[in-house]
C-alpha cells in the first residue's frame, strides 16, 4: 500500500472528503479517438457518493454513463483520454492512478458487475475456481479456506445446492443464475463500492426483480454504497436514494430520488418520465422524438435543445449551467432562469401517482 | 459566463412547442464495407509494406525473365558456377565475383579446365595469372601415400574466363561464323578432317569478341551448373511457382465454396454425407497423391498443381462450410426467408457476402502454401520437372551449398521474400475485413 | 378500448406443437418448445404474447410465418390453412397399424385356444359346432377390423398429402405476413445499405424498376420517421432505434395484412421504445394492420395490446381482453408476472410485494387441464378443479 502514496493529491486542494462522501468526481472530460475524429463522450461531470447509498446514474446509450464508471474503475479504452477532472476516492485521484495503482483498488475496495452475465465468466473455467481465484491471489487465502468462502457467498446470493453447483460450468446455469455469480464473485474481496453496469439489462422482467432484491439486500447486509447504471426509470425507483441524470456526456438533473421522480426539472427528465409506460398510467405515450446527437460535433448550448419541446434561444446558444431547486436537488436547465417562462412539468397533467397529485 | 441575469430576455422565448422533430442528417460520410476495411489494411504499416514488396516481387517475376539479355535456353558449361557480381556493389568489396578455392599446387595455373591444362603442357607456356587476387595458406594433405600441396587463392571468376581460352571440336558452320566477327578467332591451334566441311577445328578464342563476355559482364546472382543467368532463372522460377499458386488458389476456393456451401446451408443428412467423404478424402496421405500423379502424368506443371487442388480444397470447404454454419441464422437472412427469398438469394446475397472475410484469407494464404509446398516436392524430385522452379533450382545446388552457396542463396530469399510478404499481407488482410474489429484502434 | 373479436379472424391456431429433436436411437432429446398452443388473432387488432425468455412465445412466432417446419396442428391465415403438422398424424397411423397386428395376435391365440378346446371335444357335439362358428365370425370381425383400419390409415395418408400441399403456399399469399425481428443489429445485413435492404421484398417479387424502387423507399423512409438521405447509409452508422425503424420499413414496404412483431423492443433504449411503440400504433391505424405483439415485458403490452395470452414453459395459461387481464389475472402465474414489473414510481416500488409462482404447488388430478373460458373472452389454462376456484375469485372480485 505504500507504493500509491506517490499520487497523493498535492495539499493545495482541499480534498478531505467529508465523513459522509466516499467518492467524488469533479469536471471529470474523457474523449476517444476514432478514425472519425475525436469523440468527446463525457463533458465535465460532477458527483458524489456517499456512504451507504445507491446512487444511479441515468441515460440513454451513448450519454457517457457507462464510460463514467469505467473510468472510475481505470478500464477505459486504449483510445481513451481524460482530458480533465478528477476523480478522488479515499485519498487517492484515480484519474493521475497508473495500472499498478489500480491493481490494489479493483476488486478489494470497488467492485463492478456488467450487463451481459453471458460474457462476464469465463466459459471454460468452474465457477467455483473463479470464485476463489481473487481471494487466493490477493488475499493469499490458501484453498481450503477460499473454498468455504466462496460457498458461503453463494449461499449469500441465493444459488441453491451451492457445494453441487460449486463444481459447474457457466452454461449450466441460466441468466439470472449467471448473474448471482458474477454478483458473488465482485463481492468475494468485500468491497466498500460496487458498480453495477446496467446488471439486468438482458433479463427477463421476472429475473430482474429477483436480481434487483438480491442487490438491495446485499447492500443492507454489507452496508456497501452502490453505482447503479441504467435507462430503465422503473428500475431506478427501486434501488435509487439519489440519481444522476446524464444526457450527451453531461448531467442534466441530480438529486434525491423523490424530488427527481415528483418534482423533476430539467425537460429530458420529463421526457424520460413521460415515455415511460407504467402500469397505473393512462392515455399515450409521448416518445421523444429525434435521437441523441453525435459526440464527434458536440453541439453548443444544450444538447437537448433540438429534441426539447420546451426549447428557448439562449439554449442553442449558451450551455445551462445548475440551477439550484433544493440544497439536495439540482437541475441545468435556462428553464429554472428567473427571466425563463413558467413552465408546469407535464408529468403532473397525467394524474401520475397520488404522490405528483398532492404536489 | 458573465452575469447570469444579464442575458436578452427574448433569448428567453419557446421557439419549438409546435414544431414536428425529425431524425437529424447525418453529418459524416457514408461509408462501406470495403472502404473501411481499406481504411483498416492501410493503417497496419507491416501489411502495407509486405503489400509493396509482394507487387515488386511478381512484377518482376513476369518481366525480368522478358527482358533479361541472357538466354537461358542456350548452356555454356564453360561459364558455369560463377559468382555473383552486382555493379555497385562489387566497389565495396563484396559480391565482386571473386571465389575463394583449394587449389593444388601443380596445377595453380589452371584450376578447373582441363583443355586448358592440356593446351598448356602441349605448348609449355606461361599463362597470365592476374585473375588471381590474393594468396592464402598452403596446407598438405597425403592421399594414398602421395603428399598433395593445397594453396588456398582468391581469384577473380569473371578474369579468369574472359581471358582466352582454346575451344575444341568447333564444326566448321560454327568456325565460318566466329571467322566473320573480327577478332574473334585469335590462333587457330589444329585442323582435323578436312577444310571446307566435315573439317574440325580447335582455335582460340577471345571470349570478349567471340561470346560478348568480358570483365564488364554481370550475373547478379551468379550462374549455375549450366552457365545459365541464376538471376534469370529464379525469377523464371518464382513465375512458375506464382503461377501454381495462383492456380491452386483459384480452383481450391471455387471448388471449396461450392462445395462448403452446399454442405453448409443444407445442413443434415446432406452435410453429414459430404462430411464422411471429405474424412476419407482428407486421409489421404499427401506425398502418396503426389508420387502417383508424377508417375501417371508426369512432372508438367499442371500435374503439380491439381494434386496440390487436391489437397486444398479441403481445408477451404471447411472453412466456408463453417461460415455458413454461422451466418445461415442470423436475423438478416430470416428476415430475407420471410420476404420471400429462395436459397440462391440468400446464399449469394447475404451469407456469402458477409463469409467472405475469412474465405478471402484463407485463399490468399493458400497461394505461399501452396508455392512452398511444390518446392519442397520438386526439392524432392516428384514434382516440376519439366520446368524451372525454385525447388528444381533448390534442389540442384542443395549438394554445393558449401562449394558455391550462390546457387541456393538466390532461391531460397525469393522464396522467403514471398512466403513472408504473403503471409503477413493476409493476416493483415484478415484483419481488414473482419467487421467486429471496426471500431477497435 | 376496442373490442375486435366480432370481426373476421386473421389468424387462427389449432393445437400446435413445435418440437426440436436431436440425436438418434437412445440418445435422442426433444425439445417441446410450444406445446398444443391454440388461439385467434382477429382483424385489426394487436395480440400480445407474453411470457419469460424459454417459454416458447418466439419459436411460435416464427413457426407461423413458417421459419420453422410446424410439428403438428393447424394453422390458418386469412381463412386459409398455411401450416400443417403431420406428426400426430404419422402417430396416429403407426397406431393404426400397431392396432391391426395386435388383433391378429389376439385372433391367432384365439384359434389356437379354440381349435385345443375343440380338440377334446367330440365333432358331432355342439360345443364343438359353436366352437367352429365362434372361429368363422372371429375371422370375419378380424376382416371387417383391418378394413376400417386401413380405411382410416388411407384417410389419414389423404390428410398427410392434403397438409403438405398447403405447407406451401403461394409467395404472394404468405409475404401478407410480415415479421420485425428483435435484434436491431443483427436484423440487418451489414452487407447492405438501408435502401437495398428495405427495398428487398420488392426484388424478390421481381421488381425491377428503379425509379419506382427509390420512391417506395422513400416513401416508407417517411413513414418510419428518417429522411431520404438515410437511405445510402450503412446499418452500423444507425442508432438502435432508427435500425429498428429500418426494420419495420422492410417489413411494411410488402404492403401486409398481419406484422409479427418478435419483441421489437427489449433490445432498445426505454426512451426508444416509446417511439418504436407510437410508430407501430400510427402504422397501425393508418393502413389497418394486425400486429401479433411478443413481448416479456408487461407495462408495454398494456399499452399496445388489445388482448393479451400468457405463455409459460410452452403452454398458453391465460388469454384475456387487457384490461381484464390487469384487472382480474387468474392465473397464479400471470399473477407472478404482474408483481414482478417495475414502475418508476419510488414510493410504489418500495413496497412492492413480490409474488412467485412455484408450479409444483398445483395438486395433479385424473383429468387433463385444458383451456376455459370462464367469462366471455377470458380463457384459463386448468384443470377442473383449478378452475372452479377461478370462477369463485372473479365472482367474488365484481
Amino acid at each position: 500500500m505504500d507504493e500509491y502514496k506517490k499520487v497523493l493529491v498535492n495539499e493545495e486542494k482541499t480534498t478531505q472528503l467529508s465523513g459522509e462522501t466516499i467518492l467524488k468526481v469533479e469536471n471529470l472530460t474523457i474523449s476517444f479517438r476514432t478514425p472519425g475524429g475525436l469523440v468527446r463522450a463525457v463533458r465535465g461531470v460532477d458527483f458524489e457518493l456517499k456512504k451507504g447509498e445507491t446512487l444511479c446514474i441515468v441515460g440513454e446509450s451513448g450519454s457517457g454513463k457507462s464510460v463514467t464508471s469505467r473510468a472510475i474503475m481505470g478500464i477505459l479504452a486504449g483510445n481513451a483520454i481524460i482530458d480533465d477532472g478528477h476523480i478522488y476516492y479515499k485519498d487517492l485521484d484515480l484519474t493521475r492512478c497508473e495500472e499498478k495503482d489500480f491493481y490494489q483498488i479493483r476488486g478489494s475496495q470497488i467492485g463492478m458487475i456488467f450487463q451481459d452475465p453471458l460474457s462476464s465468466l469465463n466459459p471454460i473455467m468452474k465457477i467455483g475456481k473463479q470464485l476463489t481465484e481473487t481471494l487466493i491471489l490477493k488475499n493469499n487465502m490458501n484453498k481450503h479456506d477460499a473454498k468455504k468462502k466462496a460457498l458461503e457467498l453463494m449461499q449469500d446470493v441465493g444459488i441453491p445446492q451451492a457445494e453441487k453447483r460449486y463444481y459447474q460450468y457457466p452454461f449450466q446455469f441460466s441468466g439470472g443464475m449467471r448473474q448471482r455469480i458474477v454478483i458473488a464473485i465482485a463481492l468475494a474481496m468485500e468491497p466498500e463500492i460496487l458498480i453495477c453496469d446496467e446488471p439486468t439489462t438482458a433479463l427477463d422482467v421476472t429475473i430482474q426483480a429477483q436480481i434487483l432484491d438480491l442487490i438491495n439486500n446485499l447492500k443492507e447486509k454489507r452496508n456497501l454504497s452502490i453505482i447503479f447504471i441504467t435507462h430503465d426509470l422503473g428500475v431506478v425507483a427501486n434501488m435509487a436514494d439519489r440519481i444522476a441524470v446524464m444526457y450527451a456526456g453531461k448531467i442534466v438533473e441530480y438529486g434525491k430520488s423523490e424530488e427527481v421522480f415528483y418534482d423533476p426539472r430539467h425537460p429530458y427528465t420529463w421526457a424520460l418520465l413521460e415515455s415511460m409506460p407504467a402500469l397505473e398510467r393512462k392515455g399515450r405515450l409521448n416518445a421523444i422524438p429525434g435521437t441523441p446527437p453525435n459526440m464527434l460535433f458536440p453541439p453548443k448550448g444544450d444538447a437537448f435543445a433540438p429534441r426539447n419541446r420546451y426549447a428557448m434561444q439562449i439554449d442553442y446558444e449558451e450551455h445551462p449551467p445548475f440551477f439550484k431547486v433544493s440544497d439536495t436537488h439540482y437541475a441545468a436547465t435556462w428553464l429554472l432562469h428567473p427571466n425563463a417562462p413558467k413552465i408546469e412539468s407535464p408529468i403532473k397533467d397525467k394524474a401520475f401517482t397520488s404522490k405528483m397529485k398532492e404536489k | 459566463m458573465e452575469n447570469i441575469r444579464d442575458i436578452d430576455k427574448n433569448k428567453f422565448k419557446l421557439i419549438q412547442l409546435d414544431e414536428k422533430i425529425h431524425d437529424t442528417k447525418f453529418e459524416t460520410k457514408a461509408i462501406g464495407y470495403f472502404g473501411d476495411a481499406l481504411r483498416r489494411f492501410s493503417r497496419n504499416k507491416s501489411s502495407v509494406v509486405a503489400f509493396i514488396i509482394l507487387c515488386t516481387v511478381i512484377f518482376l517475376a513476369i518481366f525480368a525473365p522478358m527482358v533479361s539479355k541472357y538466354d537461358i535456353d542456350k548452356i555454356n558449361p564453360r561459364l558455369q558456377y560463377l559468382s555473383p557480381r552486382i555493379p555497385i556493389l562489387e566497389k565495396l568489396g563484396i559480391l565482386n565475383g571473386y571465389k575463394t578455392y583449394n587449389v593444388q599446387v601443380s596445377t595453380i595455373v589452371n584450376p578447373e579446365d582441363d583443355s586448358y591444362s592440356a593446351a598448356k603442357v602441349a605448348n609449355k607456356e606461361q599463362y597470365d595469372t592476374s585473375f588471381i587476387v590474393k594468396y592464402g595458406e598452403k596446407t598438405t594433405i597425403i592421399q594414398n601415400g602421395t603428399e598433395y600441396e593445397y594453396q588456398e587463392i582468391v581469384y577473380d571468376t569473371y578474369k579468369f574466363h574472359a581471358q582466352p581460352y582454346v575451344k575444341l571440336n568447333v564444326t566448321s558452320s560454327e568456325f565460318e561464323r566466329l571467322n566473320a566477327i573480327e577478332g574473334a578467332i585469335l590462333e587457330i591451334r589444329a585442323v582435323k578432317g578436312i577444310v571446307g566441311e566435315e573439317a574440325e577445328y580447335d582455335i582460340l578464342i577471345d571470349p570478349a569478341v567471340a561470346e560478348d563476355f568480358s570483365t564488364k559482364t554481370y550475373y547478379v546472382f551468379g550462374t549455375d551448373a549450366l552457365g545459365r543467368d541464376m538471376w534469370t532463372l529464379v525469377w523464371k522460377g518464382s513465375r512458375t511457382s506464382l503461377i501454381i499458386g495462383l492456380f491452386v488458389a483459384v480452383v481450391t476456393i471455387t471448388i471449396g465454396i461450392i462445395w462448403g456451401s452446399v454442405s453448409g446451408y443444407y445442413g443434415g443428412t446432406i452435410d453429414l454425407v459430404m462430411e464422411r467423404f471429405t474424412e476419407v478424402l482428407g486421409g489421404i496421405p499427401w506425398l502418396v497423391i503426389m508420387t502417383l500423379m508424377k508417375l501417371y502424368f508426369g512432372g508438367s506443371v499442371l500435374t503439380v498443381a491439381i494434386a496440390l487442388v487436391l489437397t486444398s480444397w479441403i481445408g477451404t470447404a471447411s472453412t466456408v462450410r463453417s461460415q455458413f454454419y454461422r451466418y445461415k441464422g442470423r436475423e438478416y437472412v430470416l428476415a430475407s426467408r420471410t420476404l420471400g427469398a429462395r436459397d440462391r438469394r440468400l446464399i449469394f446475397k447475404h451469407i456469402l457476402p458477409n463469409a467472405l472475410g475469412p474465405i478471402v484469407t484463407s485463399s490468399v494464404l493458400i497461394i505461399p502454401s501452396a508455392i512452398f509446398f511444390e518446392s519442397t516436392v520438386s526439392y524432392l524430385g516428384i514434382g516440376v520437372t519439366s520446368d524451372t522452379s525454385i525447388g528444381n533450382l533448390l534442389s540442384s545446388g542443395q549438394s554445393l551449398v558449401t562449394t558455391y552457396p550462390h546457387l541456393t542463396i538466390a532461391p531460397a530469399l525469393i522464396i522467403s521474400i514471398l512466403m513472408i510478404t504473403f503471409n503477413l499481407f493476409g493476416n493483415g488482410l484478415r484483419d481488414a475485413l473482419n467487421p467486429t474489429l471496426r471500431g477497435v484502434e | 378500448m376496442v373490442d375486435y373479436t366480432k370481426g373476421e379472424k386473421v389468424l387462427e391456431l389449432k393445437n400446435v406443437r413445435q418440437y426440436f429433436s436431436s440425436g438418434w436411437g437412445r440418445r435422442k432429446v426433444v425439445v417441446k418448445a410450444v406445446h398444443n398452443v391454440s388461439f385467434d388473432v382477429y382483424k385489426g387488432e394487436v395480440f400480445g404474447l407474453v411470457g419469460e425468455s424459454g417459454c416458447g412465445k418466439t419459436t411460435t412466432g416464427r413457426t407461423i410465418i413458417k421459419l420453422y417446419n410446424i410439428t403438428d396442428g393447424d394453422i390458418y391465415f386469412k381463412g386459409q390453412r398455411i401450416a400443417s403438422g403431420i406428426r400426430g398424424k404419422k402417430i396416429a397411423i403407426r397406431r393404426a397399424k400397431e392396432s391391426i397386428l395386435d388383433k391378429k395376435e389376439e385372433y391367432k391365440k384365439f384359434i389356437i385356444d379354440t381349435k385345443s378346446e375343440m380338440s377334446k371335444q367330440d365333432e358331432s357335439s355342439n360345443e364343438y359346432i359353436r366352437a367352429q362358428e365362434d372361429m368363422k365370425n372371429a375371422q370375419e370381425d378380424l376382416d371387417k377390423f383391418i378394413e376400417e383400419k386401413r380405411i382410416e390409415i388411407g384417410n389419414i395418408k389423404k390428410d398427410i398429402l392434403r397438409s403438405k400441399k398447403d405447407n406451401n403456399p403461394s409467395i404472394e399469399f404468405i409475404t401478407k405476413m410480415q415479421m420485425i425481428f428483435q435484434d436491431p443489429i443483427d436484423s440487418l445485413n451489414p452487407r447492405m445499405t438501408a435502401r437495398e435492404i428495405i427495398s428487398e421484398g420488392l426484388i424478390i417479387r421481381g421488381e425491377k424498376n428503379q425509379e419506382f424502387m427509390t420512391k417506395e423507399v422513400e416513401r416508407v423512409l417517411g413513414l418510419v420517421g428518417l429522411l431520404p438521405e438515410h437511405a445510402n447509409r450503412y446499418p452500423h452508422e444507425f442508432s438502435g432505434g432508427q435500425r429498428q425503424r429500418i426494420g419495420i420499413a422492410r417489413a411494411l414496404i410488402v404492403n401486409p395484412e398481419l406484422i409479427i412483431a418478435d419483441e421489437p423492443i427489449s433490445a432498445l433504449d426505454v426512451s426508444i421504445q416509446a417511439q418504436v411503440i407510437n410508430l407501430l400504433n400510427e402504422l397501425r391505424e393508418k393502413f389497418e394492420l394486425t400486429i401479433l405483439f411478443i413481448a416479456h415485458n408487461l407495462s408495454v403490452v398494456k399499452y399496445f395490446c388489445n388482448r393479451i395470452g400468457v405463455m409459460y414453459y410452452g403452454r398458453l395459461v391465460e388469454i384475456a381482453p387487457t384490461e381484464e387481464l390487469f384487472e382480474h389475472p387468474l392465473h397464479p402465474y400471470t399473477k407472478s408476472l404482474l408483481s414482478a414489473v417495475p414502475l418508476p414510481d419510488p414510493d410504489y416500488e418500495k413496497h412492492r410485494k413480490r409474488i412467485y409462482y412455484n408450479p409444483s404447488l398445483r395438486k395433479f388430478t385424473p383429468e387433463k387441464p385444458t383451456m376455459v373460458e370462464i367469462v366471455p373472452g377470458h380463457f384459463v389454462y386448468g384443470s377442473p378443479d383449478e378452475i372452479e376456484v377461478y370462477r369463485k375469485e372473479l365472482a367474488e372480485k365484481k
